[in-house]
């Protein structure tokens, strides 16, 4: 589970070019990160590879934090 | 005046194409005894006018005469006429639409030639005081019954003859090419002695230097894309028409509930829901014309918004109506190659960067293993919606430009597939530049909305005529990105909050979130889109790009592209 947390929040840190301390699962990725929405669409993707995922497109639009991301990934993540 | 005029010895043989470096060959054309026909639209001014007018009353000859085409008058009218009095100009061309300076004309006392389109402009320019006709050898032998001489355009032999056969006076060949043909043949030896070994070749072979375009297993005459412009601006009409002269014309996919084909469902005098306003079958129906009017020429694409409900609906209609590419922008369409399966179509993006081109060639190649066949990159100069914030518009890092060689670069990581400029393009000069930097090609949009083809309504064109520079600029729009369009009055009822009420019965767009967005900026983007097309200006949003302030008249799809590719009577279409 940590391992999860610790992941996403490095896919997120490189992606935007931001210290990983500076995310927390509460951060939103545009109201708190900045991300604009090429970033957002970015940062799905590489979720998707690092997890080995297909997160559909209506599910794309409610991840909108580091916990939204976690939480789908923990629940269909391959175990 | 005019039965003598056209009374002559030899078969009055019109200027039909514009030669690159065409002061010899209008000089050739003159001594050969040809009608050469300078169009004001090439000069800037009149002074510029006057002086090549000038050079070609030295070259004259027996039997020759300076004619002037009216079409695409930029400068005062009064100078125009000036200038062509001083060099004995004997003759005026202009369309049936009387050009409002008509009385400056008349007291030219010159010998009028009016291009007419069907029966009922002839009738007008008839009783306009034209003194004679020009028209499509098809129609030759009905205008001959209003008593007037009719002259002939003609793109192959078989039209020539014909438009003989049925009493036309004189011809206007369209092509070099068509200088091989019985009736021109004493016309064509006594031009080629006339002209220089270097310009004999331009006319055997025409003096195109466009490169082709390839995209997937298209192969376009010519580098040149016409935009797909919603709601209603492009469809079977101008994209038709685009294609027919060997370029790419892209049907717009949006608002298809309006079209002349569709019977939908209505509310408060509206399409009811996003399947009455962008019905497929109507999508469908206009694909199929657009590539029956191609004739089997150029390529007929469909541009989708990304954003629009019923996006896949409009892709299968796409691909039943037998579009050849399709082109889709205001977001990224990620999902596109997934929908049209192994379907032979062009898939092309629009993106404003080289970041989105990434991000879309990543996931098209893991998800799909497909590559773009085309991308198009759209700069702050374009009409309709921006892919920059209103800031980002304006920024010199974003011009055209400079976002180019990120975009190039970015291709170049995987693959050649051509990438097309759009965005302020005008004229041939700058194609050449664009290609110059590296792009393959161009998308064009406000140019084309300076043509009869362009199937908006009449008025439509005019505001976008008329616009100058001031009037046009950027506008918040529902879906959250900048627009640029016509400032007209109902920008100021939209501040005053007197602007039509927003009532979101089509649901067009999925980012304005049933009417929110509308609400943030105080319009609905549909309603104002259509009511635009319809010609209603008080209530439409005229979208345009920069270059709308330079449109100035109206001109056939052929004459611009002929003036775009410079290549003399398109041969590489028609010869
Ligand atoms: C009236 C109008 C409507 C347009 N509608 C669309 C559209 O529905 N979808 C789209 O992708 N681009 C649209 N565009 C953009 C054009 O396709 C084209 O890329 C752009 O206008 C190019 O710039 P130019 O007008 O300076 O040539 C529109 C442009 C105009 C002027
Ligand atoms: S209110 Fe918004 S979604 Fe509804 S029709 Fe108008 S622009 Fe489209």
């Amino acid at each position: 589970m940590a391992d999860v947390r610790k992941k996403v929040i490095a896919i997120i840190a490189e992606q935007l070019a931001k210290p990983e301390d500076s995310i927390s699962e509460s951060s939103h990725f545009v109201d708190d990160l900045g991300a604009d929405s090429l970033d957002t669409v970015e940062i799905i993707m590489a979720i998707e590879e690092a997890f080995s995922l297909e997160i559909p497109e209506s599910e794309q639009e409610k991840i909108r934090t580091v916990g939204d991301a976690i939480a789908y990934i923990e629940k269909h993540a391959k175990a | 005046m005019s039965e003598s005029f056209f009374n002559t010895a030899s078969l009055p043989t019109l200027q039909g194409w514009q030669a690159p470096g065409s002061l010899d060959f209008q000089a050739a054309f003159l001594r050969a005894g040809g009608w050469a026909l300078p169009r004001t639209e090439a000069f800037p001014d009149a002074a510029k006018l006057r002086e090549r007018l000038q050079e070609l009353k030295a070259s004259m000859r027996e039997g020759g005469k300076i004619g002037l085409d009216l079409r695409g008058l930029r400068d005062s009218a009064d100078a125009v006429m000036a200038a062509a009095r001083e060099a004995g100009v004997a003759f005026l061309l202009h369309t049936a639409e009387l050009p409002p300076t008509l009385d400056l004309l008349r007291q030219a006392n010159l010998p009028r030639i009016v291009a007419v389109q069907n029966a009922e402009e002839a009738a007008q320019a008839k009783a306009g005081g034209a003194s004679a006709l020009l028209a499509r050898p098809g129609l030759v032998a009905a205008l001959r019954s209003l008593g007037l001489p009719v002259m002939a355009t003609a793109d192959t032999e078989a039209e020539a003859k014909q438009a003989m056969a049925d009493g036309a006076i004189g011809l206007q060949p369209r092509t070099p090419s068509l200088l091989d043909a019985s009736p021109l043949a004493a016309f064509r030896s006594r031009l080629m002695a006339g002209l220089d070994s270097m310009a004999q070749t331009l006319v055997r072979r025409g003096a195109c230097t466009l490169p082709r375009l390839r995209i997937r297993n298209l192969d376009l005459a010519y580098p040149i894309q016409q935009g797909g412009m919603g709601v209603g601006i492009s469809w079977e009409g101008l994209a038709g028409a685009v294609a027919h002269e060997g370029c790419v014309g892209l049907v717009s996919a949006i608002g298809t509930g309006y079209h002349g084909s569709a019977n939908p469902k209505m509310r408060l005098g509206r399409p009811d829901g996003s399947d009455s306003l962008n019905p497929p079958k109507a999508l469908e129906w206009i694909i199929r014309e657009a590539r029956e009017r191609s004739a089997g020429r150029g390529a007929v694409g469909v541009n989708i918004l990304c954003a629009i409900e019923g996006y896949e609906a409009a892709v299968k209609a796409s691909l039943a109506g037998g579009a050849q590419m399709i082109v889709s922008g205001a977001g990224l369409p990620l999902g596109l190659p997934g929908m049209v399966g192994d379907a032979d179509v062009a898939l092309v993006p629009i993106v404003s960067s080289g970041r989105a081109l990434q991000v879309i060639c990543k996931q098209w190649q893991r998800k799909y293993n497909r590559l773009p066949d085309a991308v198009v990159l759209e700069g702050p100069e374009s009409g309709g919606h921006q892919g920059f914030s209103h800031e980002g518009c304006a920024d010199p890092a974003h011009t055209l430009e400079n976002i180019l060689p990120e975009v190039i670069a970015e291709r170049d990581k995987w693959g050649d597939f051509p990438v097309l400029v759009a965005g302020g393009v005008w004229d041939h000069a700058d194609i050449q530049k664009f290609l110059a930097l590296g792009a393959s090609g161009v998308q064009m949009g406000t140019r084309f909305i300076g043509t009869f083809e362009c199937d908006a309504s009449p008025i439509f064109k005019e505001v976008i005529l008329r616009a100058k520079a001031e009037d046009i600029g950027l506008m918040k729009s529902p879906v959250g990105l900048p627009a640029r369009g016509v400032r007209t009055s109902l920008q100021a009822r939209i501040e005053a909050g007197t602007a039509p009420q927003i009532r979101c019965v089509s649901n067009c767009l999925s980012p304005c979130g049933h009417g929110k967005g509308a609400a943030a900026v105080g319009y609905c983007i549909a309603d104002r889109l259509a009511d635009a097309m319809k010609g209603d200006q008080e209530n439409g949003l005229f979208f345009t790009g920069s270059n709308g302030a330079k449109l100035r008249d109206l001109i056939s799809v052929r004459d611009l592209i002929e003036e775009l590719t410079q290549d003399p009577g398109l041969q590489r279409v028609y010869a």
